[in-house]
């Protein structure tokens, strides 16, 4: 027996090693940043190296062409996985910017720049890994980072218990999707997911692809794995809040949907679309409901972001069962509230009196005061309640047509209905926005030049996928 | 049937169905920490175990990096513990309920 035979992950290969460069570029970058945080200027010195890093590792990704497979096939960089990848890499630069702004005023240590590198480098593996344990060992990279970075408000007795409830129920979700995979590993013979969907049914399949599945849905908070959500944002610094909301939950879907769609098309496939329909019509119907009486608007955001999860859990339902050009709807989606949700943080962190949750009063006729900052608040809140000429329509259209393509009408319906009431909670804060008179002794919006950049970026996108959406729609569906 | 190759399978259930049970019954947060370990270590155990009995060399591999993992893991856990315990002067759960899901 020779060793290829019983462990077949091989060296790396020249064409493999060029794959590798931009998983290096984020290690040894992030650790350059982390090392000269402590420094004298150490702000602004590992800011740069953070940025730095993600320019030249996206450039790494653009210059790969064509499918390259290292470690035996274990991360396959293609060119969808390139996409998702520079997404994610410019979620984290937006992310730099917005932190930026806020160093002072939140009391975070430079070290965050290096830990957000740090996680878009467990991101970056997450999404172009078939492989069971190498997907565990992203989400870990990727989650060790944002446990520290919720955590980071040291002197925030908010912070430090968001920080401990979010690592302790991590730490749950990860273990039981560890168990899951060995599991699947002992019923089947393999980590790899598309032989793992082959192989014949067996109880124990069964029950591995329902804890894999069960941790994976905490970790994009799906109802009833939600209850951390609410707290950890309201706990964490509002550019961390917005780089989980984007981040976290791109990275986390595209490898729910991976799961997913291994799952869907197995003989274990009437148990997975059963979980996966049961939580994506709670998630739709509590994240709703919730967010409805909420006072803070991080919790409101918590809960809608909640919501948004049962919206994209259709898409992945729908990706999994075959649906048109699978996986695009999902993606764009995933890109579009991206967009939006950054956009929406940027401007409360603008908008925020203190450092504590963003009461609704705050925003008080600041859309009248401050036109830029009330524009750009209105425009990704319609973003993501998905009202027409916004990128967030076109999500929502994608997602819920692939829905019905699917044959998953009620759960369409479910969605339609619960978007209409999330209706209710956007435009109460537009109304706040505009139509409430400023409080009298009211601390003045600070616009800080990286949100303002964040913004202005994020408004753009908005409005112009919203409008003419053809271009990206048909680059996704090609990939 | 029941047979002896699957004595270690139902062990590793035994103890992850334990270390499930510590984090979501006890208050102690050190004592939550230590039921994720016994959980990973449960999923350690099974793939041990499924190597073997398959013939593979993977799944025992792996399991080096899982332990890598947990090590991570519990430095960061302990130093936010640490963060908990300088904040509220406990490291007990029903002393740190600020937030309420």
């Amino acid at each position: 027996m020779n060793l290829t035979e019983i462990f077949p992950y091989v060296p790396f290969t020249d064409a493999g090693f060029q794959g590798l460069l931009p998983f290096m570029a984020l290690g040894i970058g992030g650790t350059l940043a982390l090392i000269l945080a402590p420094m004298k200027n150490g702000a602004l010195l590992s800011r740069l190296f953070a940025l730095i890093t993600l320019i030249v590792s996206a450039i790494c990704i653009i210059q790969l062409d064509g499918t390259k497979e290292m470690i035996g096939g274990v991360l396959i960089m293609s060119t969808k996985t390139s996409a998702l990848m520079l997404a994610l890499h410019m979620v984290g630069v937006f992310a730099i910017f917005l932190l930026s702004g806020e160093e002072k005023k939140e009391a975070l240590l430079p070290e965050s720049n290096a830990l957000i590198v740090y996680s878009i480098c467990g991101m970056s593996l997450l999404v172009s890994s078939h492989h069971l344990l190498f997907q565990f060992i992203a989400i870990e990279i990727m989650s060790l980072a944002i446990y520290v970075l919720v955590a980071m408000r040291r002197t925030h007795r908010t912070s430090a218990e968001a920080g401990m409830k979010y690592f302790v129920l991590g730490g749950l979700a990860s273990a039981t999707f560890l168990y899951g995979s060995a599991l699947l590993y002992g019923s089947t013979g393999f980590f790899t997911l598309p032989e793992i969907a082959v192989a014949p049914a067996s109880f124990l399949k069964t029950a591995g692809f329902c804890l894999v599945l069960g941790g994976l849905l905490f970790k994009v908070g799906a109802v009833p794995f939600h209850a951390w959500v609410p707290d950890v944002y309201e706990g964490a610094s509002l550019p961390v809040t917005g780089f989980m909301a984007a981040a976290v939950k791109f990275a986390a879907f595209c490898v729910l949907a991976n799961v997913a769609a291994a799952g869907l098309n197995a003989s274990t496939s009437e148990a997975v679309t059963w979980i996966l329909t049961i939580a994506a019509a709670l998630t739709m119907a509590w994240g709703n409901f919730a967010a409805l009486t909420q006072r803070g608007l991080k919790r409101l955001l918590a809960y809608s972001s909640i919501a948004h999860t049962g919206y994209l859990l259709v898409g992945v339902i729908a990706a999994g069962e075959g649906a048109l050009s699978a996986g695009a709807p999902v993606a764009l989606y995933l890109l579009f509230y991206a967009f939006a949700t950054l956009g929406a943080f940027a401007c409360l962190q603008a908008l925020a009196p203190g450092s504590e949750d963003v009461p609704m009063d705050a925003l008080a006729g600041r859309g009248l005061t401050h036109p830029f900052l009330g524009l750009g608040l209105t425009v990704f809140l319609f973003g993501m309640a998905g009202i027409p000429m916004t990128a967030g329509f076109i999500g929502k259209y994608l997602v819920f047509g692939a829905g019905v393509h699917t044959g998953h009408v009620p759960l369409v319906v479910l969605g339609v209905l619960t978007s209409v009431a999330a209706m209710y909670y956007y435009l109460r804060i537009v109304v706040t926005l505009y139509m409430k008179p400023v409080e009298a002794n009211a601390p003045k919006p600070v616009l800080h030049w990286g949100a303002a950049v964040v913004t202005v970026l994020c408004l753009m996108t908005t409005l112009y996928y919203g409008v003419a959406p053809a271009r990206i729609i048909a680059f996704f569906e090609t990939l | 049937m029941l047979t002896v190759t699957h004595l270690p399978q139902v062990l590793a259930l035994f103890l992850f169905v334990v270390g499930m049970l510590i984090v979501l019954l006890r208050r102690n947060t050190i004592v939550l920490l230590m039921g994720i370990e016994l959980m990973l270590n449960a999923a350690n155990l099974s793939l041990v175990a499924f190597a073997r009995s398959q013939g593979q060399l993977d799944g025992q591999i792996m399991v080096f990096f899982v332990i890598t993992i947990a090590a991570a893991e519990s430095a960061v856990g302990l130093s936010i513990l640490v963060n908990l315990y300088r904040n509220f002067g406990a490291v007990t759960t029903d002393r740190a309920q600020t937030l309420q899901g």
